[in-house]
């Protein structure tokens, strides 16, 4: 081999080995960037879920709250401090009223409405068709 | 090809020492990699590896809101779809549940002086004084001259206040001060206290469900935790990007109770005032709905905070209702009546000499129990109505010892009634063999071989409210997911016909007459409601001997008799009677009333029908002043 065929030999596989150190050191950026990228949305799901479970703890508070102050002693104590009086009603107060309260309200505001209604089907004796 | 800059002796070098680098770091990689693997793998795994178990959150235990659904029939209460159509199950009210508190403490080593101008707001947050933190800050040097030995560790934790909210603690970190931190906590709260709290019982500190639905459910209340594996970095920090395997927690299931927190509020309110006003042992009353099974409300006289149960004694915590026996006295009648019915041997109207005070029976002569009043013929109809104990023993009598004692085990005497939790006890009923001479005669009337739970006296009550089928006590209506989705429902469990349709209505018509003006309990009455029922008082037995002083006063009952919706037992133990009440615990005068206020608030609670209309109620249509 002369000279000059090992020089460009050389010179070959230095600009290959270049190359490949662009490629290679591409792949590397990529993939620490890729890794970084996947570091990071696993961050932000992570944040997103402590965030979730934050928010179903203050839930769960709120919950507890709102059934602490519904309860029967609760609104007891209430009723007392407001001075609101409420009661259950007694059986005197109420007058139950059999079958549909709208219908019987609608048939006495309209008597001629709802009578003509259930006015039974028939002929006049001697009427014409 | 030119020579290039190929041909100086200085690329060459170079070449050289790039291959010389890239030969250098992968000599090394190969020593970590290949020599020093497991080593290192060892290490990493101590260092880096992280596991961290994700909680489940325990489900909650809700009760139904039965008013809710007053305005519809049975059928359609049955029909849970129709039910949620109509949204009656989003005013579900929770009875248990779970939240987050954190235990607030500091590293008195961590704190810093600048921080110390933001202490008051500290104290002000944790409800402590200013002198109480600063003394707690202060525990920084040992505490005694035992801790200041050579191998004493400093303190690095101080416990600042317990059980603190998120909201609150979300404060205190907002102050940022340098030191002060929280550890989160898992805990079971009962935000009604008291309410219910022999049926819900309670998980204690350790997390362990100890008692009532808390420990018989727990297999779908507990849910299933999750984990993950991952690692962390040098400041403890987990890695996210480096999970590895993860198993999500699965959340526990809510438990809808049938327990109704308005009907059980009530029964608690009546039973408080019967504490107030008799100062009873103990007392019980149950509510439960005629036709299922379900129970409404069970509640008992002594009970307990369930967010304090460690201060309550283990008395207060017992579930009187399935624990205790009682002798059931003249409440019992019903098992001889029915039986003899039901068998036909005798009609409503069939006469007894119930002023007669022995009796031949099986060639023997026997005593019949004293009365309260001088009977001289009673019909049964009026045995029932005047509570006649001769007549009662008369009736079992006629039945024979086999066939009384089966109709008593039918109606479920003897044994466990199937209330779930709670240690529940079979009562006491001997067989026929091991009866004496007099057992005949006494038992018949709630003595002697007899003693019930209040849950089995309230349960054979049901079965004449419920045409004659007797039913488990049914507590529980569904099992929901988290997201409310319905896992399972639980319907009625009947166990047996105990007496027919016929015997069972008949039964009703002669129970009504109790609480008329002519029977023992005219207190329990509502007018055009029909209250069926009867009334027992039992004489206790004291130091071997039936006292005259101490009693067990009762009213079972249901209403209303000829469609029934609702079965309740008041059940007084050892009430002591004013003098001008006639000093005599009686189940008309402890019990009766109680029945009739509960009925009373339970008839507009549950949007419950008159079967008669109230005079009133009538001139109210006619006038059209509606």
């Amino acid at each position: 081999m002369n000279k000059s065929a090992a020089n460009a030999f050389i010179n070959q596989v230095l600009v290959y080995t270049l190359v490949m150190l662009v490629f290679t050191g591409s792949i590397g950026f990529g993939t620490v960037w890729l890794r970084h990228e996947i570091s990071l949305a696993a961050n932000r799901n992570k944040n997103l879920r402590t965030h979730l479970a934050e928010v179903q703890r203050h839930l769960d508070q709120l919950i507890a709250e709102i059934a602490a102050a519904q309860s029967p002693d609760a609104l007891i104590r209430l009723d007392s401090s407001m001075r609101l009086g409420l009661d259950m009603p007694r059986q005197e107060q109420i007058q139950r009223v059999p079958g549909d309260v709208e219908q019987q309200l609608a048939a006495r505001r309209n008597p001629d409405l709802f009578v003509a209604e259930i006015q039974p089907a028939g002929f006049r004796r001697g009427g014409t068709r | 090809m030119s020579k290039g800059f190929a041909s100086n002796y200085r690329m060459v070098i170079l070449a050289t020492g790039i291959f010389l680098c890239f030969g250098g770091v992968s000599a090394r990689l190969a020593c970590l990699q290949v020599v020093k693997r497991t080593e290192l793998l060892k290490y990493v795994e101590q260092a880096r590896r992280s596991f961290v178990v994700e909680n489940a959150r325990r489900g909650n235990i809700r009760a139904t809101r039965w008013g809710a659904e007053g305005a519809l029939d049975i059928d359609e209460i049955l029909d849970a779809s129709r039910i949620r159509a109509k949204g009656a199950l989003e005013t579900d009210e929770i009875l248990a549940t779970s939240r987050t508190l954190v235990d607030v403490g500091l590293d008195p080593h961590m704190l810093r002086r600048e921080d110390e101008v933001r202490w008051p707001d500290l104290a002000r947050l944790l409800g402590l004084t200013l002198t109480d933190l600063r003394a707690t800050v202060a525990r920084r040097a040992p505490e005694t001259a035992e801790d200041d030995g050579p191998d004493a560790k400093p303190v690095q934790w101080v416990k600042l206040a317990e059980g603190v909210d998120e909201t609150i603690f979300d404060r205190i970190n907002e102050l940022k001060i340098r030191g002060v931190y929280g550890n989160r906590v898992y805990r079971r709260v009962y935000p009604r206290n008291s309410l219910a709290a022999h049926v819900i019982g309670y998980v204690n500190r350790e997390g362990t469900p100890a008692a009532g639905v808390e420990h018989y459910m727990d297999f779908f209340l507990r849910g299933q935790n999750g984990w993950r594996e991952s690692e962390r970095d040098g400041r403890r920090q987990e890695l996210a990007q480096f999970r590895t395997r993860e198993v999500p927690p699965v959340d526990g299931f809510d438990v809808v109770l049938s327990i109704d927190t308005y009907v059980q509020h009530l029964i608690e309110k009546e039973l408080q005032q019967i504490a107030e006003k008799y100062s009873p042992a103990k007392a019980t009353i149950i509510v439960s709905q005629a036709s299922t099974g379900y129970i409404l409300g069970l509640a008992n006289y002594p009970t307990f905070n369930l967010n304090e149960f460690s201060k309550a004694p283990l008395d207060a915590q017992r579930n009187f209702a399935v624990t205790d026996v009682y002798e059931p006295g003249s409440t019992f009648k019903i098992v001889a009546a029915s039986g003899a019915l039901n068998d036909g041997l005798v009609t409503r109207d069939s006469a007894f000499d119930c002023g007669l005070t022995e009796i031949d029976y099986h060639g023997r002569h026997l005593h019949l129990p004293r009365e309260d009043h001088p009977f001289h013929e009673l019909t049964v109809a009026e045995i029932i109505c005047h509570s006649s104990n001769r007549g009662a023993a008369q009736l079992a009598m006629l039945l024979g010892d086999q066939r009384f004692y089966a109709y008593t085990r039918a109606f479920g005497f003897g044994q466990k009634t199937g209330f779930p939790f709670g240690g529940e006890v079979v009562g006491l009923l001997e067989s026929p063999k091991h009866w004496d001479g007099l057992t005949i005669t006494r038992m018949p009337m709630g003595q002697g071989a007899i003693a019930a739970t209040p849950m089995q006296m309230h349960c054979a009550m049901g079965a004449i409210a419920n045409g004659g089928v007797l039913l488990e006590p049914q507590l529980f209506r569904e099992v929901r997911d988290a997201d409310n989705k319905l896992v399972f429902a639980f319907g009625d469990l009947p166990r047996r016909r105990v007496v027919s349709e016929r015997t069972a209505a008949t039964m009703a018509r002669l129970l009504m007459a109790v609480a008329s003006p002519e029977g023992t309990a005219p207190e329990a009455a509502v007018r055009g409601y029909e209250v069926a029922g009867k009334t027992g008082t039992t004489e206790k037995l004291v130091d071997g001997r039936y006292s005259t002083t101490h009693h067990v006063a009762s009213f079972v009952g249901f209403f209303p008799a000829s469609r029934p919706r609702v079965v309740l037992s008041v059940i007084v133990d050892d009430a002591t009677v004013p003098k001008s009440l006639g000093g005599i615990a009686y189940g008309r005068v402890v019990a009766a009333p109680a029945f009739h206020d509960i009925a009373m608030q339970l008839i507009q609670y549950l949007d419950i029908k008159p079967v008669t209309e109230p005079p009133g109620n009538r001139l109210a249509m006619q006038g059209g002043r509606w």
